[in-house]
């Protein structure tokens, strides 16, 4: 049997209304430039054209890292396109993943058939989570009061725990905390997931948020310490690069 | 070289619009997650958009998408086509979006349609084209998942069937029933609308 032809065809059997809207479908539902950029600025990975890339032989070692404060405002690619895609200042940490030196024992950061891969942990999948990070950061060593530096101005909503919410709601409300600029409402966000969802499904995501509340919010000591948790329990995460550009 | 905002959009329409990727043919081993996403990141974005997800979510639905994609990445079956990977993952977080879509919409009271055609208006270039996307919004949530999937990815992302049938996981004889019958109930709706004074 062959394939029909497609109601998009002028001369399919579709009606000129069914056409039509399918039509409409086509026109608008790519996404605008910005938008796969600032999905990429979130992932911390760098897919513009215009991303200047280094060369083989100084991938080795990371790219400087835009200082955490200048994060979400900084654009490392010169690329007018609106206050969004100045995010992919992200992109420049994200070059490990075409890293040709590793150091033995780091896991691999290309994708590669595992055979060929080299000795190197074994992912951890976060299914077995340890304590919420809400203590742990809790018991940070030093613990400036959170009123103490703020990074960027204090946003008008406070902190607020969102006991109605699901655990990828929880998660997204954080993270529209942290875009917003109110880095206490995102770290007390994060603390509730992490309270609420130890082990759920958005825990690395979770962790990135918590941790860069922390460096925005002047706490990076306890910033660094939830770091280095995550990398040990999450040495492969799509979230590496970005995490450690924000403790640098 | 610094290049212009429109450059940028027009590079990302030839992207789009091009598969990258051929969609049949299986992939040995998958590229650098960076190339991934930027080969895929306009067809999952389109695929969440079919599937129902509203546009005020598609990036973070996008976003998690690709999380999974690389969290699972180990799990790819090198016999299959990138994108018949992709969109069973897309399929699934969409799913988990409607859902808690359908939540939110109980829980604050907003209609549907209101909801639909609101999220419509945000990125179409004008109001008739918003309307009859709205529209093929609210036909296509009157499918069933199996044939709205069918529907979409051979009709809009314009698949072969042998690649639809791969992606939906099922026999090709039953992606071309499904096929037949969401048509079938696409063109009943649309009558219906019609009589109803609705125009696409």
């Amino acid at each position: 049997m062959s394939d029909p032809r497609r109601w998009l065809d002028p001369d399919s059997e579709a009606s000129p209304e069914a056409r039509s809207m399918l039509a409409a479908a086509k026109r608008s539902d790519e996404p605008p430039a910005e938008r796969i950029a600032a999905v990429a600025a979130r992932l911390g990975v760098p897919v513009s054209p215009f991303a200047a890339r280094p060369a083989p032989e100084a991938s080795g070692s990371r790219p400087p890292a835009a200082p955490a404060a200048v994060l979400a405002g900084r654009h490392a690619i010169g690329v007018k396109v609106g206050a969004v895609l100045v995010s992919l200042g992200l992109a420049g940490t994200a070059w490990y993943l075409h890293a040709g030196e590793r150091s033995p024992g780091e896991p691999p950061t290309r994708f590669e058939p595992r055979e060929a891969s080299s000795a190197g942990p074994a992912r951890v999948e976060p299914h077995t989570e340890p304590p919420a990070l809400a203590t742990d950061t809790a018991d940070s060593p030093v613990a400036p009061a959170v009123d103490a530096v703020p990074a960027r101005p204090r946003a008008t909503l406070a902190p607020a725990r969102a006991p109605g919410l699901g655990e990828a709601d929880l998660v997204h409300a954080a993270d529209a905390a942290l875009r917003r600029d109110d880095a206490r409402a995102a770290l007390a966000l994060a603390r509730d997931h992490a309270a609420r969802f130890p082990a759920g499904a958005h825990t690395e995501e979770r962790e990135r948020i918590l941790i860069e509340a922390l460096v925005r919010l002047g706490q990076r000591d306890a910033a660094r310490g939830a770091a280095e948790r995550f990398f040990a329990r999450h040495p492969t995460s799509i979230y590496r690069a970005r995490i450690e550009a924000l403790i640098q | 070289m610094r290049r212009s905002a429109a450059a940028l959009h027009s590079w990302w329409r030839v992207r789009a619009s091009a598969p990258e990727v051929p969609v049949d043919r299986p992939a040995s081993v998958l590229p650098e997650f960076s190339q991934l996403y930027e080969d895929n990141a306009a067809f999952v974005w389109r695929t969440l958009r079919r599937l129902g997800v509203r546009p005020a979510d598609l990036e973070d639905a996008c976003q998690e998408v690709f999380v999974v994609v690389h969290r699972k990445r180990d799990t790819f079956n090198a016999t299959a086509a990138v994108r018949t990977w992709l969109f069973g993952i897309a399929r699934r977080v969409a799913a988990d979006h409607r859902r808690r879509a359908h939540v939110r919409r109980e829980t604050i009271g907003l209609p549907h349609a209101l909801d639909l055609r609101e999220s419509a208006q945000t990125f179409a270039p004008s109001f008739e084209l918003a309307r009859a996307r709205a529209m093929l919004d609210e036909i296509l949530d009157e499918l069933d998942d199996a044939k709205r999937a069918v529907f979409i990815l051979f009709e809009l992302e314009e698949m072969a069937m042998t690649e639809v049938a791969r992606a939906v996981e099922c026999p090709l004889q039953t992606a071309y029933s499904r096929l037949a019958a969401a048509r079938k109930q696409v063109e009943a709706a649309v009558r219906r609308r019609q009589l109803q004074g609705e125009r696409p």
